[in-house]
């Protein structure tokens, strides 16, 4: 009966150990430069596309808030549709908070018009701001995504090596990138879900 | 003694449940499986329920009793009509897979028609052979 009672008390203390709140603070990623003999770290450069809705999305667009990136094309027989489930729960998790916002870049510019954009995010079911898809110039799509997948390019433990397909990225307010994760792995875009919250305590702590 | 070895093989057991979690429902259709998870998982999801209405559940879904016949030659060539899956519609395009053989498409459906609840029976490989005569 003692050791019974006994292996109930470990299994507790395990869970409690597994549901303790998440401390971490999250690091800057990406490259840095020296200047004036202190390290600053590159943020994410202006950019401007159009939405789904033919507004045109910019910095400003994401000013005071946090954001997902990630990138995809509609008629994508490969991973798009895990990306967009594990985004789809990004996003009905936050859509009516409007500290948070995901930003899709479409990199088939020739055939995601915005009107076929527009029917897109409707059949996913974002019915509501908080999820831009955008298009714009193929050069400045591509070289944006080239920006912000950096991040790994000086971060060697990035899983998998890096390349452009399914990532999904967070950036805090001051445009920098703070996370990213496997957008096809649900058990890596929990993860990335937990640090979304440790950044919007970071950035929006009401003290 | 006794009480420390039943508390023991409690705690072993409590630790393999929750190791193994989940994957209790035992697959029999293994190759069907693993052609699923590197052909159709991508669109379907893992648990075949589909992405919004984008794309269309495999698990509980109606059209795979009501178009039984003709599975076997969405799965090779694709599909991209106006369809209604459990009365929901959807008018997408599915690219189909030219590589798939006979068995494989054999293994493929019937590891759809009987994984996530659906309970469909089976495909033997002649049902399959005689319904790709049908869309050559
Ligand atoms: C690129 C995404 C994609 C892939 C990969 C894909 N499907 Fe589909 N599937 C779809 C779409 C979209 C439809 C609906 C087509 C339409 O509207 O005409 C569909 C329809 C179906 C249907 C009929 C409707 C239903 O839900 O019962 C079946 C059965 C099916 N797919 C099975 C498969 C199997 C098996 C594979 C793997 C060999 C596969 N699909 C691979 C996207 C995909």
């Amino acid at each position: 009966m003692k050791h019974f009672i006994f292996t109930v008390f470990t299994l507790f203390a395990l869970i409690l150990a597994c549901t303790e709140p998440d401390k971490r603070v999250l690091p800057i990623l990406g490259e840095r430069d020296l200047a004036d003999g202190d390290t600053v770290y590159r943020s994410v450069p202006e950019f401007s596309f159009v939405d789904q809705d033919s507004q045109i999305v910019t910095n400003a667009t994401f000013k005071g808030k946090i954001y997902v990136v990630d990138f995809f094309f509609i008629h994508c027989p490969t991973i798009c549709p895990k990306v967009k489930a594990n985004g789809l729960r990004i996003y009905q998790k936050y859509k009516d908070d409007p500290r948070l916002a995901l930003l899709s870049h479409s990199i088939d510019v020739k055939n995601d018009t915005v009107a076929a954009l527009k029917q897109h995010a409707l059949k996913l079911g974002v019915d509501k701001p908080g999820w831009y898809l955008v298009t714009g110039d193929h050069d400045a799509i591509y070289g944006i995504a080239d920006d912000y997948f950096s991040v790994a390019v000086v971060n060697p433990d990035a899983p998998g090596g890096f390349d452009h397909s399914g990532r999904l990225i967070l950036v805090d307010k001051n445009r920098h990138v703070r996370s990213f994760c496997d957008g096809t792995d649900a058990a890596d875009v929990d993860r990335f879900m937990k640090d979304i919250d440790i950044l919007l305590e970071e950035q929006f702590a009401t003290r | 003694m006794n009480n420390f070895k039943t508390s023991f093989l409690l705690t072993l057991a409590a630790f393999l449940c929750l190791y193994f979690g989940g994957s209790c429902e035992k697959n029999t259709f293994q190759e069907g499986e693993r052609l699923y998870k590197v052909h159709c998982a991508n669109c379907h999801m893992d648990d075949g329920i589909g992405l919004s209405a984008l794309i269309p559940p495999l698990a509980g879904s109606d059209y795979l009793n009501k178009h039984r016949e003709q599975l076997p030659c969405i799965l090779r060539y694709g599909l991209s009509d106006t369809i209604f899956v459990n009365g929901k519609m959807y008018a997408e395009k599915m690219p189909g897979v030219s590589t798939l053989s006979e068995i494989h498409i054999a293994n493929l459906l019937n590891f759809i028609n009987n994984s996530w609840g659906n309970r469909n029976g089976v495909y033997r490989l002649e049902e399959v052979r005689a319904a790709l005569e049908k869309c050559k």
